[in-house]
């Protein structure tokens, strides 16, 4: 089974595209994909709850296809995080939590850590788009977490420092490195997976933002094992949401 | 299709442990994902020692039985630079990769020589705006440069690193505007980037980029394979552009 955990539905005019489920599951049709992990657009950049809803609508309709996060952005961690994560595990079933650093602020502030806990309180991956500095004050802070670095450093936020954010995993065992980027560093998988080994990476490919087939061939045309592949691409997040692979 | 790249490297790399820097190396990981020649260039002119790293590129390419096709690097504000490309030239080189993006000498009126002697000796000029798609590395705007693709009607300029969003569109903007422009693709990220550019731009000065071996091949050749594009648009791209410029050139 390959699940993408890193897909956005909805609409950005900042990134210039318009997805709905139907064009977000011909993509995962045509690149082999089973399940999406989605986080709405408007819920991360603009309002929460309504994004939220449009996403949970969503999932209704796809149900084994679809897992949706709950997305809560900076500016909400101290204004309804926790009752809205509350809201959508049980209006909608949401699996997870996507945290997001908007307006551009950094995501560790005191108001982070009730987040990270009640995501941890329900066994709910947290998907981060942040810095391995970031990923290492939550890590360490909420150590029960299911924390994963969205981008594992290939973004202009985290300087493209992916070597770093493979050193933050290093020193901390519940921290798990996502994998969509534009940054497609040869050896850089192969190098991770020396340091962390293959169980604590995470296949995403940030539709429909990215290519999927250049995420997609970024894992499977790496110089690593099949069952290596096989975790990464679906394995392992399967494995952690109690899916059946 | 055996594909002809536009991007590669060649040379030892610093930046992240990487076991692919010799010739044979290279075309080692060439011959696995169907790569037949890859334009390539130093990475130690990139970063380090021009004169070197153009020795280097020459000596790899002479040893790699025609599949590697170097491109040369000059330190533009340096007396005799014209002179020292036409003994590149003569040595087998086959175009010159300018980086503005890491030079901080690379300025457009210090290119004009090199863009002279280039169209003299049939040679490509490649500017580098971004070197591979890594979000640590600098990245160089086309603007200054624009009036050369212009003033140099017969040399043929590719544009190297361009990515997603506004940097696609500009690169679309500069095809259509100039004849002598062309456009490679291995910094090209965006969802459907290169139908997109095929839409909207003339598909006979699009060449496949893959940056080998500093970027996974596997994912510049997926990215053209699973393009929403023709059969013969794929095989323009994928390698009968790369032939006809690199012949015309000849």
């Amino acid at each position: 089974m390959i699940i993408d955990s890193h897909v956005h539905i909805g609409n950005s005019t900042a990134y210039n595209f318009s997805a709905n489920a139907d064009d977000l599951l011909r993509l995962a049709d045509n690149n082999g994909i089973d399940k999406l992990f989605v986080t709405d657009f408007t819920a991360l950049i603009h309002d929460m709850r309504e994004g939220n809803d449009a996403l949970g609508k969503v999932i209704r309709q796809h149900p084994d296809r679809i897992l949706g996060y709950v997305s809560i952005p900076t500016m909400n961690f101290e204004n309804g995080a926790l009752e809205e994560i509350d809201r959508c595990v049980h209006e909608y079933g949401m699996r997870g939590i996507k945290i997001y650093s908007y307006p551009m602020t950094p995501l560790v502030r005191p108001s982070v850590f009730p987040v990270l806990e009640r995501a941890a309180s329900y066994r709910m991956p947290i998907l981060a788009h942040s810095t391995g500095e970031e990923c290492e004050v939550m890590a360490s802070r909420v150590p029960e977490a299911f924390l994963m670095m969205a981008h594992s450093g290939n973004t202009a936020l985290a300087r493209g420092d992916w070597m770093r954010a493979v050193q933050a995993a290093e020193r901390n065992p519940s921290l798990l490195l996502e994998t969509a980027s534009s940054t497609v560093n040869n050896g850089s998988l192969e190098y991770t997976i020396s340091r962390v080994g293959p169980e604590r990476i995470i296949f995403g490919t940030d539709m429909p933002l990215l290519e999927v087939s250049v995420q997609k061939a970024r894992v499977s045309g790496a110089a690593i094992s099949q069952e290596h592949k096989d975790l990464i691409l679906g394995g392992n997040m399967a494995r952690k949401l109690g899916l059946n692979a | 299709m055996a594909f002809w790249e536009f991007s590669g490297f060649v040379g030892a790399w610093g930046y992240w442990p990487l076991k692919e820097r010799s010739a044979s190396d290279v075309t080692g990981l060439m011959d696995a994902h169907g790569i037949e020649c890859a334009v390539v260039g130093s990475t130690r002119a990139l970063e380090s020692d021009w004169r070197l790293g153009n020795d280097e590129v020459l000596a790899a390419a002479a040893e790699s039985d025609g599949r590697l096709i170097p491109f040369v690097t000059i330190d533009s504000v340096q007396p005799g630079s014209t002179e020292l490309l036409k003994e590149y030239s003569g040595a087998g080189a086959r175009g010159i990769r300018c980086y503005p993006s890491h030079h901080h000498n690379t300025l457009p009126q210090h290119l004009e020589p090199l863009c002279q002697a280039a169209k003299e000796q049939g040679m490509v000029v490649t500017l580098v705006l971004r070197a591979i798609m890594d979000w640590s590395f600098p990245v160089a705007s086309t603007a200054p440069f624009e009036y050369l693709f212009a003033k140099y009607p017969g040399v043929q300029f590719v544009l190297h690193g361009l990515n997603y969003g506004a940097e696609s569109w500009h690169g679309i903007r500069l095809l259509n505007a100039h004849p002598n422009v062309w456009l490679e693709t291995s910094c090209l990220q965006g969802l459907g980037a290169i139908a997109q550019l095929v839409s909207h731009a003339d598909v006979n000065r699009i060449l496949l980029g893959v940056g080998i071996p500093l970027q996974y091949p596997a994912c510049g050749i997926a990215k053209l394979e699973k393009a929403e594009i023709s059969s013969r648009e794929k095989e323009a791209i994928g390698r009968g552009n790369a032939k006809r410029l690199l012949n015309s050139t000849a």
